[in-house]
């Protein structure tokens, strides 16, 4: 029955509704304030779908960065969607004309909602999968469209309302902190930008940092415990298991 | 290419947090207190809730305020 379906995939998807819709007005007020209007919002949250980045987006669109700073600083914010794909390979893998949407659709959120597999009964898993997707989808672009209009008729000065992106960034970097046993590739990541951000100045620094982090990262490896656990238990066989190297002493500001 | 998929979250996150704060000035009033004190909040925050909503709203709440106390200062 796909009305029990739709219903169903309704609540599943309560959790994430709260969440992407505050945050999708924070990035509709930041895009307003930025001179892109309701329909910007609509397209941008409609057409790329991609939470954070989006909040990038509209600092290189406000920046004029270009297409190829664009294409890989999307490509190196997003890899992380890499894996959500490859968990999800067998279980969208007969999903026939879903595909595609459910693939597009493979957020942080939505991910967290699907990963476990956990289909309620009586429903079909590809459907439920899409209108799980579906819901999230369109709180997001619901929460895009609100802030932008907010943005417009907002009685009070929005003054420094920016700083939800840096924000946002943050508390994701504290909880991965937290949660992360190794520090290094963190670590890693902003000595790299602060270096390249002195050396090449804010609008160009960008791609160097990426290179430097792909680069640091690749010649770290045995460091940064990463590898995968049948290799090793916990990823560390040296001692001392922490950072070595001199890559990092002269980055730290 | 798996392995920097693993690793690769931690350091652009990292990366990203440096974006935001690319074009702060710390060499000149108000030398980065706004973005410090409120970045400081936010990471609190979220250490205590572990709720990146509160965080954010915290910390961002918090810059703005900053920001008009340094103005009228």
């Amino acid at each position: 029955m796909t009305g029990n379906t739709v219903r169903q995939a309704f609540i599943r998807s309560l959790p994430v509704l709260a969440g992407y819709v505050v945050l999708g007005i924070g990035f509709g007020i930041l895009l307003q304030k930025n001179g892109y209007g309701v329909l910007w919002a609509f397209a941008m949250s409609a057409l790329m779908f991609a939470g954070s980045m989006q909040f990038v987006g509209v600092s290189l669109l406000a920046g004029g960065a270009s297409l190829l700073t664009t294409a890989l600083t999307t490509l190196m914010v997003n890899a992380r969607h890499l894996f959500y794909g490859i968990s999800m390979i067998s279980r969208y893998r007969d999903a026939g004309r879903k595909k595609p949407y459910l693939i597009f659709a493979l957020t942080d959120e939505t991910y967290s909602l699907v990963v476990d597999g956990n289909v309620p009964e009586g429903c079909d898993p590809h459907s439920f999968y899409f209108f799980v997707s579906l819901f999230n989808h369109c709180y997001w672009v619901a929460g895009g469209v609100i802030g932008a209009l907010l943005g417009q008729v907002l009685p009070f000065d929005t003054a420094g309302i920016e700083f939800s992106m840096t924000a946002l960034f943050l508390s994701v970097f504290t909880e991965q902190w937290i949660t992360a046993k190794n520090h290094l590739p963190a670590i890693t990541g902003v000595a790299a930008a602060v270096v390249c951000l002195l050396l090449f100045g804010p609008d160009r620094f960008l791609i160097p940092t990426m290179l430097a982090i792909t680069a640091l990262l690749t010649l770290l490896r045995r460091k940064t415990g990463a590898e995968p656990p049948t290799d090793r238990p916990d990823g560390q066989t040296e001692p001392d298991g922490c950072a070595g190297g001199t890559e990092q002493e002269g980055g730290a500001a | 290419m798996l392995y920097l998929g693993r690793v690769l979250p931690y350091a652009i996150m990292g990366m990203l947090v440096v974006y935001c704060l690319r074009e702060t000035d710390f060499t000149a009033s108000p030398f980065g207190l706004p973005e410090l004190a409120a970045g400081a909040v936010v990471v609190l925050l979220h250490v205590w809730k572990r709720n990146t909503l509160v965080s954010i709203l915290g910390g961002t709440a918090l810059y703005m305020l900053l920001l008009r106390l340094c103005a009228a200062l």
